[in-house]
């Protein structure tokens, strides 16, 4: 009996996560931000596909509401693109996951993404993706501070000898 | 006759010892005495379980992890259902309980049992411990004195208890196979137990003689002490001589093969068995757990000796001792060196040499011994070809000594010596290579009967 060969009900699994999601517009509605019936499914199976391509396993409830929650109040998302920020962010979600090697608690990675989403990324999602949280996954790689930024420090130092100067 | 009991259709001999509880479940299911729907509950509890183990692995801290992870805690989970099943009468008491008992009960009791087995497992290694013998063989000190500190240590019942976090490198005469976890550590500190039993009955300087007859350099070899150990013991009584000395002259081989060479390989099986019973009464072996692991060798043995007889190689099967006084011993005294203030001027001169001729006159007028000589050799920053001419001022037993002392270390062992060091040892490992066949083989034979005083 692998692990391959486990039955999952994956119907009754989605159809339960679907209705959790759904759940989530009586709060994200205050924003504006709400995601049909269609979407939400979407977003499951999005989930199903990540965890499949970054080989990883999901029991419970999973993420999808936390990202949902924590990204509610954001400035830089509407209505318009709200369902497919919310499929890149759960992609993100798992692939940051892998990188920092399981070392980062859920909790802690979203509230890092929406950290820098909100502040130096100012809504980009390449930029999150691509600066802050690799060089973040790094940093955790390496065992540094996650927030730890090489050229932050060299620009400071820079400015510590001027002022001694 | 109202006690009939349903005869089970599984074959137990299919069932996996190390995949128990899945071989158990597929079997089950195959002979048809698990229906569709009990195998779906088994495996959605099995799931849950998992999910359940997984959010305690995570501390709850992440919904999600690596497949890899998850099968290593599925793979923890069905071992140690499988543990508590193992323990119970026979297939169908255990049927029943996968039948009618949620998984996580199973589990429950799995952990109970896999506590008890790590007390068993450390009860083995106590007797292991307090039944070691003596020996330079590399593989089962440290097997013994390393190789369990990190089962002890790091053994984790809960979620890889599957797994074996050990150094085990000594082979045994009855390898443990289709075990995993803490059982395979059991049986194999079970086994070990037995043969170092066995080995108590002997000496360990003979036994010390025993392998260094069997390989000079078994220190370093894998191989199993005991099964030498006991097919001297066999060899001696079939000889009727004392099993004390476990020692066979060549005159005593040549009957040996005499008598055994009519034998077909089912009566030299016989006559084995028959030896290793007459063996086990002499020696007084009261423990019956030792005894038929020594009978359970015989086929193995029997092979063993069989190919001797045909190879007529049977002193490779009863291995005469290696005996020290055989070898004639040269004692070398290498010389007094000079005072350290006339060595370091006469070095720092010999590197201010601009032409080796001066250098050679440095050495012919004030090098006296083979110590200052060795001393200049390493300190001298010569290159081969110079090398190779001061060399051939020495003669065979001085070259014997200097290949003895230093010889041409792998890369491995090169960080243990300084640069100068390394740099005479290929030097001379090069002068050597250049020297003609017979003369190499002498000094390379020279150098092992040498002893540097």
């Amino acid at each position: 009996m692998s692990f391959e060969l486990m039955l999952f009900d994956n119907f009754l699994m989605e159809k339960q996560a679907v209705s959790e999601v759904l759940l989530c517009n009586k709060i994200t509605a205050d924003y504006s931000l709400v995601l049909s019936e269609e979407q939400a499914l979407e977003l499951v199976e999005t989930r199903s596909y990540a965890l499949k391509n970054f080989g990883r396993v999901e029991f419970g409830g999973g993420i999808i509401e936390k990202v949902i929650l924590a990204f509610a109040d954001t400035p830089y998302i509407s209505q318009y693109r709200y369902a497919e920020f919310l499929n890149d962010l759960v992609e993100i979600f798992y692939y940051f996951k892998n990188e920092t090697l399981d070392l980062m608690s859920d909790d802690d990675l979203i509230s890092y993404m929406k950290k820098y989403f909100d502040g130096v990324c100012q809504g980009s999602l390449e930029q999150l993706k691509h600066r802050e949280l690799e060089r973040m996954a790094k940093n955790i790689r390496l065992g540094l501070d996650p927030d730890y930024n090489d050229l932050y420090e060299t620009e400071k130092i820079w400015e510590d000898e001027d002022d001694n100067e | 006759m109202n006690n009939l009991k349903k005869q089970t259709k599984i074959d137990a001999d299919k069932l996996s010892g190390e995949f128990y509880f899945q071989s158990l479940l597929q079997e089950a299911f195959v002979k048809g005495e698990l229906s569709p729907q009990e195998s779906e509950r088994i495996q959605l509890e099995c799931l849950k379980l998992l999910a359940d183990c997984t959010e305690r692995f995570t501390k709850g801290k992440s919904s999600s992890v690596r497949v890899e992870i998850a099968q290593g805690i599925m793979a923890s989970n069905l071992y140690t259902i499988g543990l508590y099943l193992k323990t119970l009468p026979d297939l169908d008491t255990a049927l029943f309980h996968i039948k009618n008992e949620p998984i996580e009960k199973l589990y429950e009791y799995g952990h109970s049992v896999l506590k008890r087995k790590i007390n068993v497992a450390n009860y083995f290694f106590h007797l292991v411990c307090k039944t070691k013998f003596k020996t330079q063989n590399q593989a089962y000190n440290i097997t013994i004195d390393d190789g369990f500190k990190p089962f002890f240590k790091n053994y984790d019942i809960n979620f890889h208890a599957h797994e074996i976090p050990s150094d085990i490198d000594y082979q045994l005469i009855h390898p443990v196979t289709d075990l995993a976890g803490v059982e395979f550590v059991i049986s194999y500190l079970e086994n070990l137990y037995y043969e170092n039993l066995f080995c108590s009955y002997f000496d360990a300087d003979i036994i010390d003689a025993v392998m260094s007859g069997y390989d000079p350099s078994y220190q370093n070899l894998l191989d199993n002490i005991c099964a030498q150990v006991f097919q001297n013991a066999l060899g001696c009584n079939l000889l009727n001589i004392s099993l004390a000395a476990l020692d066979f002259c060549p005159a005593e081989l040549t009957d040996l093969n005499n008598d055994l060479k009519h034998y077909d390989q089912a009566e030299l099986q016989k006559k084995l068995t028959i030896t290793t019973h007459e063996v086990i009464a002499t020696l007084e072996i009261t423990n019956v757990s030792l005894k038929k692991y020594l009978l359970a060798s015989l086929p193995k043995l029997t092979t063993i000796v069989y190919n001797g007889l045909a190879t007529n190689t049977l002193n490779k099967v009863f291995v005469p001792c290696y005996n020290a006084k055989l070898k004639p011993i040269i004692h070398y005294n290498m010389g007094i060196k000079m005072d350290d203030k006339t060595y370091r001027d006469i070095v720092m001169e010999f590197l201010s040499c601009r032409y080796f001729e001066d250098k050679l006159a440095i050495i012919k007028e004030h090098i006296k011994t083979l110590a200052d000589m060795e001393d200049l050799l390493i300190a001298g920053e010569l290159e081969s070809p110079e090398a190779a001419l001061i060399f051939d001022l020495l003669d065979d037993t001085e070259l014997a000594v200097l290949s003895k002392r230093h010889p041409l270390r792998q890369e491995v062992e090169a960080i243990d010596y300084s640069a100068a060091e390394i740099r005479m040892q290929q030097n001379l490992n090069t002068y050597l290579r250049t020297q003609p066949r017979n003369r190499l083989a002498k000094i390379l034979k020279m150098a092992t009967t040498i002893e540097v005083i």
